[in-house]
């Protein structure tokens, strides 16, 4: 514990000192200040407006009219504010996502358990700790504690989800709670992950496919409940899956339904009991922790290969180099469509940004077309095709379907970043061309890779779910622009920040700018159906997203004729 | 003393080590030399617990995988790795930590001072030149003070002042009564100092010599290397 303290301590704070060395440090300032100030300024402004609309109600009515009044305000404000919903049916899904997102995450815990003892180090630990007089456990426990200490701090970004939850009719304080839960969530999964780890290998990696099988096997019985449920309640799909799902008997399932039941009972506002489960389900993890370091654990030699791989990502990022591992894997039917390489270009100059990536593409994967991304927005696609199937049956509407698939794009495409790869080299500084003109085609680059990695999913979706012919042309218009103003504002962000800053700071930082600048495009969009409805919002929406874009795109090519720091 | 006994690795099909046996005494300076991919590393790390091998290595008849064994082993890896997080002084503070040092602030002063890190105290993991990397690797394999000591190619990437220093050491430490074993593929790094002599080829010890021996038989440690190297390939 002394080491492990030793360590975190001293890591906590030198990461805050190198970060306090960079102008990083004034923007964290910055933006705490301002949320300080608008805070301070909207609490006073909402103060002010609720004197005056007391006092007016009080000169306006009669005193038994004005405690009616004032009953019904404190009403009607309890209703906004203190954790009712707008709707039973809301009440009824939100009951039900607890539960789901905990058991997703801990059966992934489980089903990624390999990796729980065998990708956390890194060759440091290898060289000082694995030869140190130590337990193996010991070493274990320590990695461990470092990864859920990060993981918890990573997920400090969750806060800004706050708003919304209040937005839904959870107050502050049970957004906070609810904050909590995901905290001792991810605790709890990291625990379980290495606790499987521990108990199942020894030597043999095999042993670890039965954690793998084990939670398919978990899946296919909770489908089978499911499916029973669902038959015996007489309901529609979805009606059934929140039911289900929110049932008040998975509170007796341990760890999983303890922690949910938590969540549900701070929604319901009942803290004792929220409480209860709180501190059993903390119990049970403290358990498990208790029972890994008992465990003998035997996993020097399966760690070897993932710090060796750990150590050269640290290394390329301390040069200022991408982390992202680059090689084209040609699967099987890639290696039977494969084209002779001829006639075709590599590009002279700086068009060699755009037609690498386009040669890497039409030889690497089958017809040049189906990549890792483009084969993950066809399962999505696919996946909203199912959905529709069973949600028109449940009474939703396809319209509903198709928004909910072009916001599942986006947030898939927010976690990309197709100039990373550019960026991530020494080419994109060292060829002897414009920096504008270099950017423009790496831009073009990613620009032709996410019309492509979109557009067999996006027509799929479109056949099959049959949107209007204006909605579904301009919808894709619009996923092309957003992509652009996502692609510039994230390589804005990447040249402006210090190479050597951490991970979860750069992430903080990166989430907060494209906040910012949604915010943005949001009201270009709200003054837009205000002059032109729904067409006058789609007009305002990309015109505020490619002024953006070429407003962040003007200070890059200098940026970059400065070169890496 | 080190002894290996039938130390057989393998990665799969490939045997990285093959039936190893070799005994390092007490207050001997041992080279483990060999050309690139004779299973030196393996070895190393066979013998750091660090790998799941077959045979016995023991260090004073225990097991070098336990944590009593390991109190008596320090190893300085071939490539040094740090904390990016933690400074010079603190990853020597982390290290006594781990090993439960109790009276080791003078010994981590010398040796800072003796390579030249004294005044690089305040400096991160990331912000060393591999050069300083390796000094500061090697502080630290050797603050526990440990009876045997195992140098993975330690001589890469340092300046000729720490090189000298270097040697110094070793001599120091064998006057000290511990052992060291020095991986190394660099025969003009090691002339010299040397007791014992392992030399390695594919997987397997083809000599063990001691420094006796050999200038009895009036050969150089370079003519028998390139005679057993050179000979294994042509055979091979």
């Amino acid at each position: 514990m002394n080491l492990t303290l030793y360590y975190l301590g001293h890591t906590f704070l030198n990461g805050l000192k190198k970060i306090f060395r960079t102008w990083v440090a004034f923007f964290l300032i910055f933006i705490v200040i301002m949320g300080l100030l608008g805070g301070v300024v909207g609490f006073s402004i909402g103060h002010v407006i609720e004197q005056r609309e007391r006092t007016e109600t009080y000169e306006e009515a009669t005193s038994q009219e004005y405690e009616e009044n004032e009953e019904e305000a404190v009403e009607e404000s309890e209703t906004k504010r203190g954790g009712s919903f707008q709707t039973e049916q809301a009440k009824k899904a939100l009951l039900a996502l607890p539960l789901v997102i905990i058991l997703v995450t801990f059966l992934y815990a489980i089903y990624t358990a390999d990796k729980s003892g065998t990708q956390i180090f890194n060759m440091a630990d290898v060289n000082f700790l694995f030869t140190a007089p130590l337990h193996p456990t010991a070493v274990l426990l320590f990695r461990m504690n470092m990864q859920m200490g990060a993981k918890v701090v990573a997920s400090i970004y969750l806060l800004f989800q706050i708003p919304n939850l209040v937005n839904a009719g959870v107050s502050v304080p049970k957004a906070l709670l609810l904050f909590l839960a995901w905290a001792v969530n991810l605790i709890m999964c990291q625990q379980v992950g290495v606790l499987t780890y521990t108990l199942l290998t020894g030597g043999k990696k095999k042993r670890l496919e039965l954690a793998k099988r084990g939670v398919i096997a978990v899946l296919l019985l909770v489908a089978a409940a499911y499916f029973f449920f669902y038959r015996a309640n007489g309901n529609n799909y979805l009606a059934a899956v929140s039911q289900f799902f929110g049932n008040a008997s998975w509170q007796w399932v341990p760890l999983i339904g303890w922690l949910a039941a938590f969540c549900i009972q701070v929604i319901a506002g009942d803290l004792g009991l929220a409480f209860t489960f709180l501190l059993m389900t903390i119990g049970g993890t403290v358990l498990l922790y208790v029972l890994t370091s008992r465990l003998p654990a035997d996993f020097y030699e399966d760690a070897l290969p993932g710090a060796e791989r750990n150590q050269a990502v640290l290394e390329r990022k301390n040069t200022g180099k991408s982390e992202i591992e680059l090689k084209v894997k040609r699967g099987f039917l890639s290696r039977i469509f494969a084209r002779t390489r001829k006639n075709f270009s590599h590009g002279r100059g700086a068009a060699m940004f755009l037609m690498r990536s386009l040669h890497d593409r039409r030889y690497g994967y089958l017809l040049g077309m189906f990549t890792k991304t483009c084969n993950t927005y066809l399962l999505v696609a696919a996946g909203l095709i199912v959905l529709n199937y069973f949600a028109i049956k449940s009474g939703w509407t396809t319209l509903i379907i198709y928004l909910i698939g072009m916001g599942f794009i986006v947030f898939l495409r927010a976690f990309g970043n197709p100039l990373a790869e550019e960026m991530g080299h020494d080419f994109i500084y060292l060829v002897p061309e414009r920096p504008a003109k270099k950017l423009l085609f790496s831009l073009a680059s990613g620009l032709v890779e996410s019309v492509l990695n979109i557009l067999p999913s996006y027509l799929l979706i479109c056949l099959v779910l049959r949107p209007d012919l204006p909605l579904a042309l301009g919808g894709f218009v619009l996923l092309m622009v957003m992509d652009l103003f996502m692609t510039i504002t994230t390589a804005m962000i990447s040249l402006l920040l210090p190479t050597q800053l951490p991970d979860m700071i750069r992430s903080w930082i990166q989430m907060i700018a494209i906040s910012m600048t949604l915010l943005v495009v949001v009201v270009f969009a709200a003054v837009g159906v205000f002059f032109g409805g729904l067409w006058g919002s789609f007009i305002l929406l990309l015109v505020s997203m490619l002024l953006l874009s070429a407003l962040f795109f003007l200070p890059c090519p200098y940026i970059l004729a400065r070169g890496r720091r | 003393m080190l002894q290996a006994e039938r130390l057989t690795k393998r990665f799969g099909k490939v045997v990285a080590n093959n039936d190893l046996n070799f005994t390092i005494p007490d207050g001997t300076i041992a080279v483990m030399l060999g050309p690139n991919g004779a299973g030196k590393s393996t070895a190393m790390k066979s013998i750091m617990g660090l790998l799941r091998h077959e045979g016995s290595i023991r260090i004073d008849g225990m097991d070098t995988s336990t944590v009593g064994a390991k109190r008596l082993i320090g190893y300085v890896p071939e490539m040094p790795s740090l904390y990016p997080n933690l400074t010079v002084d603190e990853h020597l503070e982390f290290i006594a930590r781990a090993y439960k040092l109790t009276d080791y602030r003078d010994y981590k002063e010398d040796l800072l001072r003796r390579l030249q890190l004294d005044d690089k105290k305040k400096k991160f993991g990331d912000e060393l030149s591999k050069g300083m990397q390796q000094k500061l690797s090697i502080c630290i394999g050797l603050l526990p003070r440990p009876k045997f000591i195992l140098f993975d190619e330690p001589m890469i990437g340092l300046d000729p002042h720490a090189i000298r220093e270097l040697k110094n050491i070793f001599q120091e430490l064998k006057a000290g009564g511990s052992s060291l074993l020095i991986s190394t593929h660099i025969i003009d790094s090691v002339e010299g100092f040397w007791d014992q002599t392992l030399i390695m080829q594919s997987g397997r010890i083809v000599a063990n010599v001691t420094h006796e021996s050999l200038m009895a038989s009036g050969e150089t440690l370079e003519d028998l290397f390139f005679r057993l190297t050179e000979a294994g390939e042509e055979t091979t």
